[in-house]
């Protein structure tokens, strides 16, 4: 068995053979300029358009990519939304915002101001189905629903 | 061409250029011959990639265009066998160098020649499991063999060249 590993450890000494190191380097340099590596636009990270293309592929950036996406396309839809009336699909929508926008307003007058806005709003909206053709008694009433519960947002907050 | 590539390539190049050339070396005339066999060896495999080609693995390709290229230049020169020169193993020994560097190429030169004495493919095999450090795997698809035949066909090698050494 020692034996057998000596041989192999023989073997191994040709690992001493080096090509010359001028050339090596000559060689070296020579495929780099092939390669053209230094003038690849993505090897300079302040080529800017390569710059976040690459960024788009790198792992960490994917998922924020996703997000990203997701808030866009959300966000297009609820600004979509604002001009849906009460017998359209996209209507809950519009009232999610308003309510979601609802709880960020802390100070009282400016809660007082907006619910005012969101009565103003839902009289627009049964306003505006005068106009529509096919009448719809649904929506109204829906509009109408909203009010009440605006009204009794606003008296709450007189109160206090 | 992707950056990746270009950098991957050139990763492959600074661990398997000395790596190829000494295989080179072993198995052509003369030095010069084998640097322009291992410079063109990298050349057809970047050339290779350029035209948008895939290498599953570097190692096996790298050595199988380098095998290529010397059995052309062998056939090239009309001679059937690929043998060990033996100028090689003699001008691994200058005589101007210093005492410890000619005892050390006299023992590789020793090593050479006690290879010389192997089969072409026992040499490849024992070159590029002992020498280069290349994987059971890599080996099999090199030669072309089961990995569990590339294990025996080693065995047999080391056992072969070891008679010699007795």
């Amino acid at each position: 068995m020692i034996k057998f590993l000596k041989v192999i450890n023989e073997i191994k000494k040709i690992r001493k053979i080096k090509p010359d190191e001028k050339w090596l380097e000559g060689q070296r340099r020579h495929f780099i300029r092939l390669l053209d590596i230094e003038s690849a636009p993505d090897a300079n990270p302040l080529f800017r358009g390569r710059f976040w293309f690459g960024a788009v592929s790198h792992k960490f950036f994917q998922p924020v990519l996703i997000v990203f996406l997701l808030f866009g396309f959300f966000g297009g839809l609820v600004n979509f939304s604002q001009i849906a009336l009460p017998n359209e699909s996209f209507y809950f929508l519009k009232l999610f915002s308003e309510q979601t926008r609802g709880y960020f307003i802390f100070n009282q007058t400016n809660r007082l101001n907006f619910s005012l806005r969101m009565i103003q709003r839902r009289l627009e909206e049964i306003d505006s189905q005068n106009f529509i053709s096919d009448f719809n008694s649904e929506a109204v009433l829906a509009a109408l629903s909203g009010i009440e519960n605006n009204l009794e947002k606003t008296v709450s907050l007189l109160d206090s | 061409m992707d950056f990746k590539i270009r950098s991957e390539f050139l990763e492959v190049f600074n661990e398997f250029f000395p790596k190829l050339y000494r295989f080179c070396l072993l198995r052509v005339d003369s030095k010069e011959l084998a640097e322009d066999l291992t410079s063109e060896t990298f050349l057809k495999t970047w050339q290779y990639l350029k035209k948008g080609g895939l290498v599953k693995s570097y190692p096996v390709f790298l050595y199988q265009v380098a095998r290529n290229l010397i059995i052309d230049h062998w056939r090239s020169k009309k001679r059937g066998i690929v043998p060990l020169d033996e100028n090689i193993a003699d001008s691994l020994v200058d005589f101007s160098q210093l005492p410890e560097e000619i005892s050390r190429n006299m023992e590789l030169k020793t090593v050479i020649e006690s290879m010389n004495n192997l089969e072409e493919e026992q040499r490849q095999l024992l070159h590029w499991r002992f020498v280069d450090s290349l994987s059971i795997k890599e080996i099999a698809e090199l030669s072309g063999k089961k990995p569990n035949a590339v294990y025996v066909s080693i065995y047999r090698a080391v056992k072969k060249l070891k008679s010699f050494y007795a």
